[in-house]
């Protein structure tokens, strides 16, 4: 359960143990994913970092990836990279959005399959 | 080239059928000891925009954990602001309603647009941008031009169309080569009309362009990232079937680290259903049909 400093959350993220302020009045309980506007409140509370649970979400591309059939995979980038524009190795950033739209459509896949995703 | 495009946008009203319920908050807002009960009391008058607030104001988008059972508690929790936001999406909404099925398929039109919104706003929160609830209109109506197209010249709709499926071109490429101009000028004229805030009506004309939206090049940033990001993702149709170009020099004016869009994503996925739940009236089931789109046979 790593300490999170506000600058770094993100949206979706977890917090893994109440946060209260210094009355101990509870901001956000654990448990929730957290957003935008609890953020701020963080910020407004004037709270440095919190505790959120690890996310190994994006690590799974791999495996997600793997449990596809080779073909239904190859068949996925090959539509996945004609629908761009341009190539996707430009940047860092085309390459992230690349693997992850990749992996959001593998889970869509696997899910149609009604496979273990 | 301006009378064309003048003409497109003349006559088009800002509020439709909401501009009573907005001149009435607005009146209430300007009383110094009006209450949010008196605000609640204006809206309560439109059971259908009650309906939607205390959906909203429940739901995840919001992100609440004590149910809101009036609308005065919605309004506190929602801010003004964002009441003002749905008003004025409703009515855009409501403005483009009768946009024939064989044109394009609303539906997916509104979600490409209510998942931009919501990419922007979620984008706009973790750069900490002030007010970034605005970035959710801004997102929303950043193809607002492709409506007045389709509304108002459905023929040039129809070449435009045809010409984009003949090469590979992208779509806004295919409304110059036909119109002179393209969606995004549509939308800033029209946007300038109704006299919106500059930064939101820069955020529109320069969605593809942000480089080039001077003062305003963050704000057109966010948002040229959020479409980018929800065509990538296929989420509801603008028309276009490409991804379009990234502005490299967007990402890096935004200043975000790419471990940021993975959780973009999954808001937008999170969040879609219950937006187009609020945002949305129910389709037209017998405008929606099942005829194929302008849209559709572009693919």
């Amino acid at each position: 359960m790593p300490n999170v400093k506000l600058e770094s959350l993100q949206g979706g993220m977890i917090v893994s143990v109440d946060v209260r302020n210094l009355d101990n009045m509870l901001l956000i309980p654990a448990g929730c994913a957290l957003n935008g506007r609890q953020i701020d409140i963080l910020s407004a509370w004037g709270i440095a970092e919190i505790q959120v649970e690890a996310c190994g979400d994006s690590e799974d591309l791999p495996d997600l990836l793997q449990q596809l059939p080779p073909e239904t995979l190859k068949q996925l980038k090959r539509d996945l990279t004609a629908a761009f524009w341009e190539p996707v190795d430009q940047s860092p950033v085309q390459q992230e959005v690349f693997n992850l739209v990749l992996r959001r459509r593998a889970k869509q896949a696997l899910q149609r399959e009604r496979l273990p995703p | 080239m301006s009378t064309t495009l003048n003409h497109l946008i003349q006559g088009i009203p800002s509020l439709g059928s909401y501009a009573q319920v907005m001149a009435e908050m607005e009146t209430v807002l300007s009383e110094p000891h009006s209450t949010l009960a008196d605000l609640g009391n204006v809206i309560e008058k439109d059971p259908d925009l009650t309906a939607r607030l205390l959906k909203l104001g429940n739901s995840s988008f919001f992100g609440f954990h004590s149910r809101l059972e009036t609308v005065a508690e919605a309004v506190s929790v929602i801010g003004i602001q964002q009441v003002q936001d749905l008003l004025l999406v409703s009515s855009v909404v409501e403005l483009f309603d009768g946009i024939g099925a064989d044109l394009a398929d609303m539906e997916s039109f509104w979600k490409h647009s209510l998942a931009c919104g919501i990419g922007a706003r979620c984008l706009a929160i973790a750069r900490q941008m002030p007010k970034a609830e605005k970035f959710f209109v801004a997102g929303l109506l950043h193809d607002l031009g492709r409506l007045v197209l389709f509304s108002r010249a459905p023929n040039q709709v129809v070449e435009i169309f045809r010409l984009y499926q003949s090469r590979r071109m992208l779509l806004r490429e295919a409304e110059v080569c036909i119109l002179g101009f393209d969606h995004a000028l549509i939308g800033e004229t029209l946007m300038r009309s109704w006299q919106y805030p500059a930064n939101l009506v820069s955020a529109v004309a320069c969605h593809h362009h942000p480089m080039a939206a001077g003062v305003y090049q963050l704000e057109s940033s966010i948002v040229h990232l959020a479409d980018y990001l929800v065509h990538a993702m296929q989420m509801g149709r603008s028309g276009e079937r490409f991804v379009p170009p990234l502005n490299q020099k967007a990402w890096e004016r935004v200043g975000l680290a790419t471990n940021i869009l993975e959780s973009v994503i999954r808001s937008i996925d999170e969040q879609i259903e219950i937006v187009q739940e609020a945002f949305l009236r129910v389709p037209d089931k017998a405008a929606l049909g099942h005829s194929t789109t302008c849209a559709q046979q572009a693919t």
